[in-house]
């Protein structure tokens, strides 16, 4: 059973339904696998008996003739989203046996789509970093290089999907933790439209910025674990009314007359020039696909990053405010009043840099600060969003960017310098404050053999223009069909 | 020098909706500890809250009958604290965009009509309930009271006495009873008060310091807190010195305030929009369609009492306290067509009845229309008012209605002139002496004679036509 | 900027307990990232709106209705696409995770009012 586990999902399909493997043997395949790569620390849990039970269950349904997109193929969650009865810890020592009564709606839309899960995803601690540094279960490698980070805070979702383990895995982005890593492990990755996933059961870090969003290997399963999970939710107020289209209609459509705009702030010199070089090749593919490339402006880009670091730390310290150690999670011990078993369970229980974000989230928020940063940064939003909605009602139909300024960086590299941190995620959070989908898809590799990423960023509601485009530059390339060196895993 | 009080009261008031305002647990009172949970109520990481659309429906409600101003766009902000009986770590309530603003609320205290402002009213989730149990060194959390819909109803400081602010009280209860938006019942914490209160100068206008009185959960109580803390407020400010701004306890042990340790530091709450609520947009349309919903609430129906069916304002009062007990009476008077009579059937004979029985009136064994029909049975003298008191109590007792009654036994009281006056002549010829007597002026034998004829007809007579037969009867004998 | 104390009064807030000697570690980072958002004062913002929801969203209600413990199927039945409402929970799923209880009750530290 040659490396069934890194199939594409068509390819599962179609050996799943003329009986060339089992479920059983397929599930079994993609924890194997996750044992031979388990140096990458992908997962912060495995659940080998419950995937193989519901193999069994999924191998009865298809011998009686079912059939669903994703019946029997084996997935991995983020572990940031709850899954009932299954330890869910967020990348958090607070969490560290906290077991889910219930499931968030992502994972009930999967179950119902027929995957199988094989395990929970590591991640940086509550999805706060970019690196998957900041797990207080060890750091992930990146396949194409242990020694480098995989990007986060999606960061054991991108590395399973890149190494072969699953074909498709569910992470989160709040600033970039879906498009960065899938960039940095050179896959596909989409940050739905903000409401288009529900966030019920997904743990909480920014409300307003969160969106649930899935990796995978080429477009066209990328489109296939987003039609699952897409879909209002009654639970989640912020989950949008709006008909969810057939996501994979739009894979095969040409780009003839497709305005391609590029923002002019984000092709600047701070961009390294192996990036900067890969996305002039990736705008020239698409203009010989027929797309017509437009410069734009989106002024208030340097305002992103400041925007961002006020309004995700601020709702994450009030987010987290709920980990008290008394209800679940951690709890301290010893004979401690109550002020103190707060202040020591909590301490205990986050990393640095969840602490450092609850702190300036709770100056930004405080009074007497609260109209200079908070409501300031609100300010400043409305007027991110408003550049967007100008370029796309005006100028162009989609916006072509790097994912990240820069290429993957060495594990303990970049950690101590929090700021500098940040600033990687500059394309990438204009995004999430404006509520669009954006998309990832590999454009190409440094000398060193290091994927780099083209971003696609689409109009409110307009996944298919991105699922149409990224499709298009695929059919164009063969970035896709690259794989992680063997023994590097 | 004399000084003034000045009070402000924050009442509280559970809603009695079916489930919580940001999720479908059960909002009941009494359950088992811990039984209305669900990953909202307990603050489970990934759980989100969806505003309860009967909670805003209320909050109209209330606003509207306050007076108030409508909120067009309404948002909820998160408050921030810890406390164990507060699971998310922070309480979803309104700050500076509250539903309701600038309302005032009208009530009678010793026959005087009294206004007091209500600043604003916006809703928010209660929060647990804490059982402390120092023996053991550790408080039990219950939280089935996470998460129950709260109107916040925040009066301007314009309540100058304990009796007006326990009479201003009422009247919010009595209005949160006739919305039937709650049960407003103190003992169990579906009404609550806390009352902030300072002192100045007569004249002054700026305000002195104040305390704050924390969870006065009876009326007597909010009365004799407020009582103590003025005086201690004037003893301290008579003496020159200053009142120290702090949150107290009532104990009702004692009779005195002391201060709250938890509350030292002085909170920064970081109020901010919660992101996971969508505002709500009240428009002008919805609004109409509340006030449509409205029932009569108790100034209007005391207005037309008074006005309409000629009642004294203290009946008015009286009736109006419960919205129950007006709408009986209201169908009394319109079975029977006399207020007055009504009034007073209701008030003392029927209230007494229920009062004996301990029944509330919604568990009476008459109605209305039935009390309305005795009284017309008096009234049409087919019987006398102190046989209806005896039938009533029949009513009462047997459920039975009273023509029910007055047929079964026969106590329709004898109206018929010819037989009225065959029995006063009878009566008249058996007592020859006491009758020369009538007729040579003595008028106590009247009530002699009025005696023998209601004896004679076992009490069924009808008085007012035995007197006057009586009468008519003896000048007829004079003059022969 | 803040100072050491002000830090510590933060960390009160947020019920965090720092370590002495990480203090000033911690304040020179939180200065870091506090003077970089500051640009945002440059930012002409008169007459612009704070974002309320990304996308103008506004009135999603729910229904007044009570549920109970096992009011709905928790099955995820292949191809359903109905959501049903969040589970109600009872006192197992409560002691399941909760560190300290008491019968049916969480028990913290005695709190002093």
């Amino acid at each position: 059973m040659s490396d069934i586990s890194s199939l594409t999902i068509s390819e599962m399909r179609a050996g799943l339904d003329s009986k060339q493997f089992s479920c059983s043997e397929l599930v079994k395949a993609s924890l194997d696998k996750a044992d031979a790569c388990s140096g990458l620390n992908c997962f912060t849990q495995l659940s080998s008996d419950s995937a193989l039970k519901e193999a069994e269950v999924i191998d009865k349904l298809l011998s009686q003739g079912k059939r669903a997109p994703l019946l029997g193929i084996p997935l991995g969650i983020k572990d940031v989203i709850c899954t009932k009865g299954v330890r869910t810890t967020a990348g958090s020592k607070i969490l560290e046996n906290f077991i889910p009564p219930y499931d968030a709606t992502v994972v009930r839309r999967l179950k119902t789509a027929g995957g199988v899960s094989i395990g929970k995803l590591n991640m940086d601690e509550f999805a706060m970093g970019s690196s998957n540094e900041t797990s207080a279960y060890g750091p992930v490698r990146n396949p194409w290089n242990p020694e480098y980070v995989p990007g986060g805070s999606s960061g054991g979702s991108a590395a399973a999907v890149a190494a072969g383990i699953c074909p498709v895995s569910l992470g989160t982005d709040t600033g970039g933790s879906i498009r960065q890593p899938a960039s940095f492990c050179g896959i596909v990755g989409l940050k739905p439209t903000y409401g288009r996933v529900s966030r019920y059961g997904v743990i909480a870090y920014a409300s307003s910025l969160d969106q649930v969003g899935g990796f995978a290997r080429n477009v066209r399963d990328c489109a296939l674990v987003t039609q699952a999970i897409c879909g209002r939710d009654p639970n989640d107020a912020t989950s949008a009314n709006k008909e969810v289209p057939d996501f994979s209609k739009s894979i095969g459509q040409n780009l003839k007359g497709l305005r391609i705009g590029l923002p002019k702030e984000y092709f600047v010199s701070a961009v390294a020039p192996e990036v900067s070089d890969a996305l002039k090749k990736a705008i020239r593919t698409l203009e010989d696909l027929g797309a017509i490339p437009v410069e734009i402006s989106l002024p208030h880009t340097d305002c992103a990053v400041a925007v961002y670091y006020i309004l995700a730390p601020a709702e994450a310290s009030s987010n987290l405010a709920r980990y008290d150690g008394i209800r679940y999670g951690h709890r301290a011990s010893g004979k401690l009043d109550l002020k103190a078993l707060y202040a020591k369970s909590r301490s205990e229980g986050f990393g640095r840099e969840v602490q450092r974000r609850i702190l300036v989230g709770t100056y930004v928020l405080s009074s007497g600060y609260y109209d200079a940063y908070y409501l300031k940064a609100q300010k400043v939003r409305s007027l991110i969003v408003k550049d967007f909605h100008e370029a796309f009602s005006t100028k162009c139909d989609v916006i072509a960017a790097p994912t990240a300024p820069d290429t993957p960086f060495k594990i303990g590299e970049r950690i101590s310098d929090p700021l500098q941190m940040y600033l990687n995620d500059i394309f990438t959070i204009p995004v999430n404050l404006a509520g669009l989908p954006g998309m990832s898809v590999p454009c190409g590799f440094t000398s060193q053999g290091l994927p780099v990423g083209l971003q696609l960023i689409g109009k409110p509601w307009d996944e298919e223009t991105l699922f149409r485009t990224a499709a298009a530059y695929e059919g164009a390339t063969d970035w896709h069909n690259r794989r992680p060196n063997e023994k590097s895993a | 020098m004399e000084f003034e009080t000045v009070i402000g009261l924050e009442v509280h008031v559970q809603l009695s909706t079916k489930s919580k305002i940001f999720c479908n647990a059960s909002a009941a009172y009494g359950g088992e500890p811990n039984e209305y949970i669900d990953p909202v109520t307990l603050g489970l990481p990934g759980a989100l809250p969806v505003t309860n659309r009967k909670v805003v429906e209320y909050a109209i409600m209330m606003g509207l009958a306050t007076h108030c101003e409508i909120r067009r766009f309404n948002r909820f902000a998160r408050k921030h604290y810890f406390y164990p009986d507060l699971p998310k770590g922070y309480q979803i309530s309104q700050f500076d965009e509250p539903i309701c603003e600038r309302g005032h609320v009208d009530f009678y205290m010793d026959g005087a009509k009294k206004t007091v402002g209500l600043k604003r009213i916006h809703m928010e989730e209660d929060a647990g309930k804490n059982l402390h149990d120092s023996r053991t060194g550790s408080s039990l959390v219950d939280l089935n009271r996470a998460g129950v819909p709260l109107l916040e109803i925040v009066s301007e400081p314009e309540i100058r006495s304990p009796a007006e602010a326990a009479a201003y009280l009422r009247s919010i209860r009595q209005l949160v009873r006739y919305l039937d938006i709650s049960d407003g019942n103190m003992e169990e914490g579906s009404l609550r008060c806390d009352a902030n209160i300072s002192l100045r100068p007569v004249g002054e206008l700026k305000f002195g310091t104040r305390t704050e009185i924390k969870n006065l959960n009876s009326f007597k109580f909010v009365e004799r807190a407020l009582e103590y803390e003025i005086a201690r407020q004037y003893a301290i400010l008579k003496a020159g010195n200053k009142v120290v701004q702090e949150t107290l306890l009532f104990d009702s042990g004692n009779g005195t305030t002391r201060p709250m340790r938890s509350k030292e530091e002085s909170a920064d709450y970081r109020y901010f929009p919660d992101p996971d609520l969508p505002p709500v947009i009240v428009e002008e349309s919805w609004v109409q369609e509340v006030r449509g919903k409205l029932p009569r609430l108790p100034a209007e129906w005391a207005n037309e009492l008074v006005s309409e069916y000629g009642l004294s304002m203290y009946d008015a009062t009286v009736l109006t306290t419960e919205r129950a007990f007006v709408e009986f009476y209201h169908h009394v008077v319109a079975t029977c067509g006399n207020a007055k009579a009504a009034c007073n059937w209701v008030t003392s004979e029927f209230f007494g009845a229920l009062n004996k029985a301990g029944l509330d009136i919604s568990e009476s064994p008459v109605k209305a229309t039935e009390l309305g029909q005795l009284i017309k049975l008096v009234d049409d003298e087919t019987i006398s008012g102190k046989m209806a008191k005896s039938v009533f109590e029949e009513m009462f007792a047997s459920g039975k209605t009273a023509n029910e009654i007055v047929n079964d036994k026969g106590l329709k009281q004898l109206s018929n002139d010819s037989d009225i006056l065959t029995i006063v002549r009878k009566e008249f010829d058996a007592n020859p002496e006491q009758l020369a007597g009538y007729l040579g002026g003595n008028d106590r034998l009247h009530g002699f004679f009025v005696g023998q004829v209601m004896k004679a007809t076992g009490g069924s007579a009808n008085p007012k036509k035995v007197n006057d037969l009586i009468r008519q009867e003896a000048a007829a004998r004079k003059g022969s | 900027m803040v100072s050491e104390d002000e830090v510590k009064k933060l960390a009160n807030l947020a019920r965090l307990e720092l370590d002495p000697s990480l203090v000033p570690v911690v304040t020179g980072q939180l200065n870091s990232i506090l003077g970089y958002v500051q640009r945002l004062d440059e930012v002409d913002t008169s007459g612009v709106e704070a974002m309320s929801h990304v996308h103008g969203t506004s009135n999603v209600l729910r229904e007044d209705a009570a549920l109970e413990v096992g009011s709905f199927s928790e099955a995820a039945p292949l191809g359903d696409d109905t959501i049903p409402p969040q589970p109600m929970l009872d006192a197992e799923a409560l002691k399941q995770n909760a560190p300290d209880t008491s019968g049916r009750f969480i028990r913290v530290p005695l709190i002093v009012e």
